[in-house]
């Protein structure tokens, strides 16, 4: 019994390996997007064409600076517990407006959000103007193509761009990376630097997690039966040396929502991130959040 | 000062002493050198006050007559003066900082110029969309 149970342990972590979706039979799985500009009047006009290829995770930034306006999106894509196409876009807007009274620009901004599951039969589509009402209208279209490779192909985790059409003016910028999306969240108080309440939780890139925290038997008087719960949200993830790094954004709330303390920082992967709770809680408290990269 | 009587040589000249003691006084003035030189010098006192009042009394016709002067400003002149305030008030509300001149001042996007290649052409002022669609 535990010779199956160790196998069958050896088998799921082969399945999971690099933090890449491996199929049963050997395959990565890989994504691949092809971003195309196009003018919609009068006929439909190619201005530019960009191929993202790289492992299911990918994410890429579109970008597009012109006279007076611009746009700044990014694409967070996953695939999702019903093996669906995910994608988590933020797009923000500024476009110049005029002058102030004394002679000083002004600019108006729009900051969107969304999620959209995109079925094997639909494109993303962006259009940076709007509609223009039958007049000229810029299209990005972004269309998603799902495939599997051997999982031993030396490129079967490498992430690829490739720009067959580029446009002239250089007014839009496109950059692609894959960087672990979900992450645990172990978050611990330690009083006098002993442990003294502890939770674990998962989290996805750039969402906040609740992590409610249990308090030991060994907690001090002043905050037993009191309940706390951290809010922790991985928010950047940055490839380093000798460490990898991640941002992070957390505070601590206690059963009613009421906000304890709240910070942001940025650590090492797997490393333990410390802060004081003196003034919300009494002198010795702290708090610790570790965050790693949870294998899928 | 040795006359006692010199004291009311004043009241004398100003007609103020009664009759009988002014005549009386009189006579003594005619005979007392002191009194005699007092009430001259009085007098002088009083010419030059009584001068002073005649000047201020002829300065005042003089200032009416310049203020009447100013006054009469011909009509043409006066109209001319009346429409440069006028310009002036307007040229100073303009140059005020909230002035309706001084709103903030829209650029519209079909406003901008803009090369036929860049982007720019496609901006209506149209707020960003992003949406999924069936494939062709």
């Amino acid at each position: 019994m535990r010779f199956k149970a160790i196998l069958f342990l050896i088998i799921l972590l082969g399945l999971f390996e690099n933090g890449n979706v491996v199929s049963a039979a050997g395959e990565t799985e890989r994504i691949k997007f092809n971003l195309t500009v196009i003018s919609e009047s009068p006929l439909p006009e190619m201005l530019s064409k960009t191929t993202i290829d790289g492992p299911a995770g990918t994410d890429f930034d579109v970008d597009l600076n012109t006279e007076g306006f611009d746009m700044k999106s990014r694409f967070v894509t996953d695939i999702n517990a019903n093996d669906e196409l995910f994608v988590r876009v933020n797009l923000e807007t500024r476009r110049y407006f005029g002058e102030s009274p004394n002679g000083l620009p002004l600019f108006e901004e729009d900051t969107q959000n969304d999620t959209l599951v995109v079925g094997l039969n639909e494109v993303v589509v962006l259009l940076p103007f709007g509609r223009n009402g039958g007049g000229k209208t810029l299209k990005i279209q972004i269309t998603p193509e799902r495939y599997s490779v051997a999982a031993d192909r030396p490129d079967a985790g490498q992430l690829k761009i490739d720009f067959p059409e580029r446009l002239s003016s250089g007014e839009i910028a496109i950059r692609a990376r894959k960087v672990p999306h979900r992450y645990q969240i172990e978050s611990k108080i330690l009083f006098e630097g002993k442990e003294i309440a502890r939770g674990n939780g998962f989290g996805f890139i750039e969402e906040f997690t609740k992590v409610p925290l249990r308090l030991s038997e060994s907690a001090p008087e002043s905050i037993r039966g009191r309940e706390f719960i951290a809010n922790v949200a991985v928010e950047g993830f940055t490839t380093n040396r000798p460490m990898d790094l991640v941002s992070i954004s957390f505070g601590i709330t206690d059963a009613s929502g009421t906000k304890i303390v709240g910070g942001k920082g940025i650590n090492g992967l797997g490393r333990e991130f410390r802060y004081g709770l003196e003034e919300e809680l009494g002198k010795g408290f702290e708090l610790v959040i570790r965050v790693t990269e949870k294998k899928q | 000062m040795n006359c006692e009587l010199t004291e009311k040589v004043s009241a004398l000249v100003d007609g103020e002493l009664p009759e009988a003691e002014s005549r009386e006084l009189t006579k003594h003035v005619q005979s007392c050198e002191e009194c005699s030189r007092a009430r001259e010098d009085f007098l002088f006192m009083r010419r030059q006050i009584k001068g002073l009042a005649v000047d201020e009394q002829t300065a005042t016709p003089l200032r009416t007559n310049f203020l009447r002067r100013r006054i009469a400003i011909p009509v043409p002149v006066f109209a001319l003066a009346i429409l440069a305030l006028a310009g002036l008030f307007a040229v100073l509300f303009v140059s005020m900082p909230n002035g309706p001149e001084n709103s903030v001042k829209i650029s519209r996007p079909d406003e901008t110029k803009t090369s036929s290649s860049s982007l720019a052409r496609f901006d209506r002022g149209g707020k960003a969309q992003i949406y999924k669609e069936v494939r062709r």
